[in-house]
């Protein structure tokens, strides 16, 4: 057939600009549409034009400049410091022996009930021992949030909704304590974010500070449509929290955002009565 | 080296394993390359510093997906550095037109930190590449220069050359399409490193 020398070019062009500046979408469609003509997928030109860039890079001597490496490597910190606070589940503790049946066997002599009674109290004073002596675990994120909640001065506002299809569905609520500086978000139903794509970033507006510089209140994911509980990770001291806002932000989180996606507002904080 | 070598001594799998000491060496030996990239793919020096931040935090994310034997380290990072300034691109819409950068690039005053390109220079697949640079015939090493390092468009590239459209399109897709085959020949050969 005539025009498939002329749609392979044409696939071989599409997948040369994928490699180079990316395809928008019709290109995407139409790249699509040739593959489905061709029985074998084409090689990528990814790894030649990556090739090509090392060949540069290595004849600049280009260095990173300092304080921008800097940056990279606290952003590093936070990274990694970040993964394992994911989850936190309570894990089981032993499980106490049944209560004893009644003791339908005969009755036996005193001497030996005596000796029976007697082995029967030390080992259970040797689990009691045994058992306090465990490390109580950590609580659970479920169980820091009723401790703050119970806890005088703190306050909550339900999540306002606004107009981002990320918060479609969503529901939960903010709650934060000025004293202790600590506080926590409640979702239900918001969308789950891919962390290479975007992240979600709480910003926290204090009366102490001016509105258009709201404090960061950390980046987070969203990893279930459920019930997620995420710590607010202030990175400025709040005098008095007035207002809460999330932002779809890139990977990483930003410095001052552009306020672009909000998907989330709480703005009527009420004590918690505690 | 072998493929157990290879692995050994990646910098991005020893931080997939959890050896966070890694990560300020993976920074000074891959921070030239991204920091290069950057300022020749993003318009301001503002968005090359956003960029380069965005690079390294989808590196840790994507260490463990490095396979030494499909690439070299190097290769697997200007990849994700490329792809990831691509998004950048197309999120801030804004191509590559007029930088506010200087095309000469910063150079540090301390010394302390390894020099990147000779980490790179050591990589098979950046020789390769410039070997092919040097061997093509010229219309078709120009053409390559303007679209992978200037980043400018077949019809940008046509113009400035002064040769129809479709001529630019078969010097790039010829001159790649050698690069690429070389480069298939080394990767099965164990030779990437």
């Amino acid at each position: 057939m005539s025009e498939q020398p002329i749609s392979q070019e044409r696939r071989d062009d599409l997948l040369i600009q994928q490699a180079v500046c990316g395809l928008n979408a019709n290109e995407k469609r139409e790249m699509q549409e040739l593959n489905r003509q061709f029985a074998e997928s084409e090689p990528s030109f990814e790894l030649a034009v990556a090739a090509l860039d090392l060949a540069y890079a290595s004849d600049q001597a280009s260095q990173l400049p300092d304080p921008l490496r800097h940056i990279i490597l606290d952003e590093a910190d936070q990274f990694f410091s970040s993964i394992p606070t994911q989850g936190t589940e309570v894990p089981p503790r032993p499980v106490l022996p049944a209560k004893p049946t009644e003791d339908v066997a005969p009755r036996r002599n005193r001497r030996e009930t005596w000796w029976m009674l007697a082995t029967a109290a030390s080992l259970l004073l040797a689990f009691v021992a045994w058992y306090s002596s465990i490390p109580s675990p950590p609580p659970s994120l479920s169980q820091k949030l009723d401790q703050l909640i119970a806890t005088p001065g703190t306050v909550e506002a339900i999540w306002k909704a606004q107009d981002d299809p990320a918060a479609a569905n969503a529901s939960g609520k903010v709650v934060w304590n000025d004293q202790q500086q600590r506080g926590f978000m409640i979702f239900n139903g918001m969308e789950v974010n891919d962390p290479n794509v975007q992240q979600y970033q709480l910003w926290i507006f204090d009366t102490a500070r001016n509105d258009e510089l709201p404090v960061d209140g950390g980046v987070f994911d969203i990893t279930s449509s459920g019930e997620v509980i995420v710590p607010i990770d202030a990175k400025l001291s709040i005098e008095k929290a007035k207002l809460f806002a999330v932002t779809v932000e890139r990977p990483g989180g930003v410095v001052r955002s552009d306020r672009e996606r909000l998907p989330l507002l709480a703005d009527d904080l009420v004590d918690t009565g505690a | 080296m072998s493929f157990e070598q290879k692995a050994q001594d990646s910098l991005l799998l020893q931080i997939a394993n959890g050896q966070k000491s890694a990560v300020a060496e993976c920074v000074d030996r891959y921070g030239g390359l991204v920091w290069s990239l950057a300022q020749r793919l993003t318009p301001t020096r503002s968005d090359a510093e956003d960029a380069v931040q965005e690079v390294f935090i989808s590196l840790w994310k994507s260490a463990s997906r490095f396979d030494p034997g499909k690439a070299s380290e190097p290769t697997f990072v200007a990849m994700v550095a490329r792809r990831r300034l691509i998004d950048f691109q197309r999120r801030h819409k804004k191509f590559s037109v007029e930088r506010d950068v200087p095309q000469q690039v910063d150079r540090e005053p301390e010394a302390a930190r390894p020099s990147p390109s000779d980490a790179l220079a050591t990589c098979e697949e950046a020789a390769q590449a410039a070997q092919l640079l040097r061997e093509l015939p010229e219309d078709q090493s120009q053409a390559i220069r303007m679209s992978v390092y200037d980043g400018l468009s077949h019809s940008q590239i046509a113009e400035s050359m002064g040769l129809p459209l479709g001529t630019v399109k078969t010097h790039i897709r010829r001159g790649l399409g050698k690069l690429r085959d070389r480069l298939s020949t080394i990767t099965e050969s164990g030779g990437a490193r």
